[in-house]
């Protein structure tokens, strides 16, 4: 007989002292969280078995993520509020569990399809005002191609491809903190960190303070 | 106190593996109110320690204790450790992120010898003066607990049983189980604390009456018995297990089956200090298997003990758990296998479909010097259990060997090559032709370590050159292409010899070390050599004759006053008998061996196996 599976998609948040965590490590708290939460998860058929679940593009350790997505493959339908209350008892206060939803089981992976990923970074900058980082953002926005530096190595991206909404540069009205909010598109030529971005407008002297990712999306739906 | 995660957490983006750091891990304990408050530090990085079973215990049982709070600390990796320096952060507890020197108690595991210079490191990095005797002052004002005092610092551990080396680093030294020992030195700590104006020495003195504590200060003199945990069998401890973020080295659910092994190899240390052996019944574990993994999400539960297939009911329970998580993707394991059919056997409940691959501890090459060991395991039974390992649907092993063994000769050498290259043949035998080049053996040697407390304790280590000289002899004796071969450092094991059979002399070589940069020397790739020579040469130290030199009978041993509960007779005995190659058996199973543990040991009379009534094999 053909097995019937349900694919439960979980949005969590990845904050607080957890932004610390590696993608690795964040997937195994997942799997443990579920585990604990008494769901019942599917496993796969190989030598060795282990829990049936597709994660959402990896976060860099020390980014804190506000609505990632994680998706599990249950062998039981359970009502969406009881499967949200089940993983928020065992999430305890570590890990918020926002919502939960069913998906169709033929979906590809979110990893494949969610290529839209929107940030806000808390930014410093000692040597230039609001006016002059919007002047260098604009500067770029008019490049054909960003040369983005990471762990000085550099790699190429075709602008209009890789930013997919105007960035936006502000200082906030609550803390007076500079914040800078961008979507980006991760494309074959894989996904490009928004703090390299923010490097190439601070400049020399400023800095990124804090990185979060907002939601992570596909094209044609809302970030 | 002052909380100093904000300034740690802005040094995290520089270190590696930051989740080493973050702490509030599912399950772990937060308590704001606490009278007394003690912390647990293991001289290693975080994901060493957090796989440490004691740690984990004496966290559980402190945090039970009405009006008390236990948090954990672990050594910072080297990276860490200079920003913290730099930054003047001193070495914190997990839980609240505060100064080790904020707690009235500051219990340090001594895991192995090679841990000495991290545990200078880790009084050094919480701002404690190293020694004992620096630290008798009142320092209200400088520390940031209630008591205006420098916490007391209690040291426990496998390597405690001789704890002259560290002796004078530490208040009081634990010798033995833990379990109750914790709570009447916690009673008696707090009690201390109550009484204004109370002098260390008085502490010192009411400690000193609690069975298994060794007061360093007050010297040698005085013997002290090891403590055993008498109710071991009847509960299972620790009750909640603290679920890692971070990667540990065991990142899995142990559940402590059995203590004690009665196997009685000559060599080993943890066989002769942990006896008797206690049981605990197979409902309680499977409950306990079933409950853990309900709790923490962990994939995968350990069976621990020294040797798990000897548990006298492991065969059911492997079975009831192999039942109880079947399509679960829940494994179970074992951390040793029994070098005959049975224990591969039991290999083959717990693997399943996924057989990576069996390890087993022949230990000598040859028979007379396996007869040496008191290894109770023949050629017969190793090729047996390969063969059957093989017909199981294994591929992959690994043996485990020692070189420098007492009376070990260039035939037993070569003898491992010889076993070694059987156990390829009977491996070949036994599967189909076609999957003959999948069969890999890996060879794993040791060099001999002489450990107090074991009947081999009088035992110098082999020289340097002679080791070599053996390994090279290992090399060069014609181990077929799919047999791999890897040997420990000789000159790690060297040192290692010197900790852990020197007197309190050596005390100053390991700070000498700490301060030469020896730390972590258990890292491979931190070890040093270099550093361990010039501290020997600046405190006069000969490292070869420290580790090769025999002892004699007749003169004291640097560790004589303390009783392990095996007699002096037994050890000088099995000695006798390993010099002429005679074997004692297994006192579980064969007449009792007259260790002398079961007339000394809580645990009622003449039972050298303690097993629960209505779990006793008919």
């Amino acid at each position: 007989m053909n097995e019937v599976f349900f694919r439960l998609r979980i949005c969590f948040a990845k904050q607080g002292r957890l932004r610390w965590l590696s993608h690795l490590e964040l997937l195994r708290a997942m799997e443990r969280l579920i585990r604990r939460s008494g769901l019942p998860y599917a496993t796969t058929h190989g030598f060795n078995a282990h829990m049936r679940f597709a994660p959402g593009p990896a976060l860099p350790v020390g980014t804190s993520g506000a609505r990632e997505l994680f998706d599990v493959w249950l062998t039981e339908y359970l009502p969406p509020a009881k499967a949200l209350a089940c993983l928020g008892l065992a999430a305890a206060d570590q890990i918020p569990i926002h919502e939960v939803c069913y998906v169709p089981t033929q979906l590809r992976g979110l990893q494949s399809t969610h290529n839209l990923e929107s940030y806000e970074l808390r930014l410093l900058s000692p040597d230039r005002d609001l006016a002059a980082l919007q002047a260098a953002l604009d500067e770029l926005l008019d490049r054909e191609t960003l040369t983005l530096v990471r762990r000085e190595k550099s790699k190429d991206y075709q602008t209009a491809m890789l930013i997919a909404t105007t960035p936006l540069l502000k200082v906030d009205a609550t803390d007076g903190s500079l914040r800078l909010s961008l979507t980006l598109r991760s494309s074959e030529q894989g996904a490009a960190r928004p703090e390299s971005l923010a490097d190439l407008i601070l400049g020399e002297q400023g800095s990124v303070l804090e990185v979060q990712r907002l939601s992570v999306s596909r094209d044609g739906e809302g970030s | 106190m002052e909380n100093l995660w904000p300034r740690i957490e802005g040094l995290l983006g520089q270190a590696t593996r930051p989740s080493r750091y973050i702490n509030h891990e599912y399950q772990s304990v937060h308590c704001k109110d606490a009278e007394y408050r003690a912390v647990f530090a293991y001289p290693d990085v975080y994901e060493i320690g957090q796989s440490n079973q004691a740690v984990n215990l004496l966290y559980d049982i402190v945090n039970r204790l009405p009006g008390c709070a236990a948090e954990r600390a672990f050594l910072p990796w080297v990276d860490m450790a200079a920003l913290m320096r730099e930054r003047g952060l001193p070495l914190f507890s997990l839980e609240g992120m505060w100064p080790l020197t904020g707690f009235e108690m500051l219990g340090v595991t001594i895991p192995h010898e090679l841990a000495a210079t991290n545990i200078i490191e880790l009084l050094d990095l919480a701002g404690l003066p190293h020694r004992s005797c620096e630290r008798l002052d009142d320092v209200a004002g400088t520390v940031d607990n209630a008591s205006g005092r420098w916490p007391l610092v209690v040291g426990g551990g496998p390597a405690a049983f001789n704890p002259e080396p560290l002796a004078p680093f530490f208040d009081v030294i634990a010798i033995g189980e833990s379990e109750e020992l914790i709570c009447e030195l916690v009673a008696k700590h707090r009690a201390w604390l109550a009484t204004p104006g109370g002098r260390l020495n008085d502490l010192l003195c009411s400690l000193a009456e609690v069975e298994g504590i060794y007061v360093p200060s007050f010297g040698s003199q005085r013997r002290v018995r090891r403590r055993v945990f008498g109710g071991f069998a009847e509960e299972l401890l620790p009750k909640t297990n603290i679920v890692p973020f971070c990667e540990t080295i065991h990142d899995r659910l142990a559940i402590e089956i059995q203590r004690g092994c009665s196997r009685g190899c000559r060599f080993c240390q943890a066989g002769m200090t942990y006896r008797p052996v206690r049981e605990r019944p197979s409902d309680m574990i499977v409950q306990a298997a079933m409950q853990g993994i309900a709790c923490t999400g962990f994939d995968e539960v350990s069976l621990v003990s020294l040797s798990s297939t000897d548990h006298s009911h492991i065969e059911d329970i492997l079975r009831r758990l192999q039942q109880c998580f079947a399509g679960t993707g829940v494994s179970v394991s074992l951390p040793s296998q029994r070098l005959d059919a049975f224990g591969v056997d039991m290999a083959g409940l717990v693997a399943g479909e996924r057989k990576s691959g069996l390890t087993f501890a022949p230990e000598a090459g040859s028979q007379r010097l396996r007869d040496v060991i008191n290894k109770n395991v023949s050629t017969d039974d190793l090729l047996l259990a390969i063969q059957r390992a093989c017909e199981g649907g294994w591929r992959r092993c690994k043996l485990y060997f020692m070189i420098g063994l007492p009376t070990e000769t260039d035939e037993d050498v070569v003898a491992i090559a010889d076993l070694a290259n059987a156990a390829y043949i009977a491996a070949k035998d036994a599967v189909p032709q076609c999957e003959r080049g999948k069969i890999r053996i890996s060879l794993s040697v040791a060099v001999f370590v002489p450990k107090p407390g074991t009947p081999f304790q009088w035992s110098g280590q082999l020289p340097l050159a002679e080791v070599s000289r053996r390994i090279g002899l290992l090399r060069q004796a014609g181990l077929a292409k799919a047999i791999s071969l890897k040997w420990h450092d000789p000159q790690v094991s060297q040192v290692e010899a010197v900790l852990a059979r020197s007197g309190r002399e050596v005390a100053e070589l390991i700070e000498a070390a700490w301060q030469e940069g020896a730390s972590f020397a258990a890292w491979t790739e931190r070890f040093d050599y270099q550093q361990w020579l010039v501290a020997a040469e600046r405190c006069g130290i000969d490292l070869d004759a420290a580790a090769a030199d025999d002892y004699r009978m007749d003169e004291p041993l640097p560790w004589q006053h303390i009783e392990t509960g095996i007699s002096q007779r037994y050890l000088e005995q099995e000695w006798q008998c390993a010099l002429e190659g005679q074997v004692t058996e297994d006192c579980s199973f064969a007449r009792c061996t007259e260790c002398g543990v079961c007339l000394t040991a809580d645990s009622g009379g003449q039972r050298p196996r303690i097993v629960l009534e209505g779990e006793r094999h008919e």
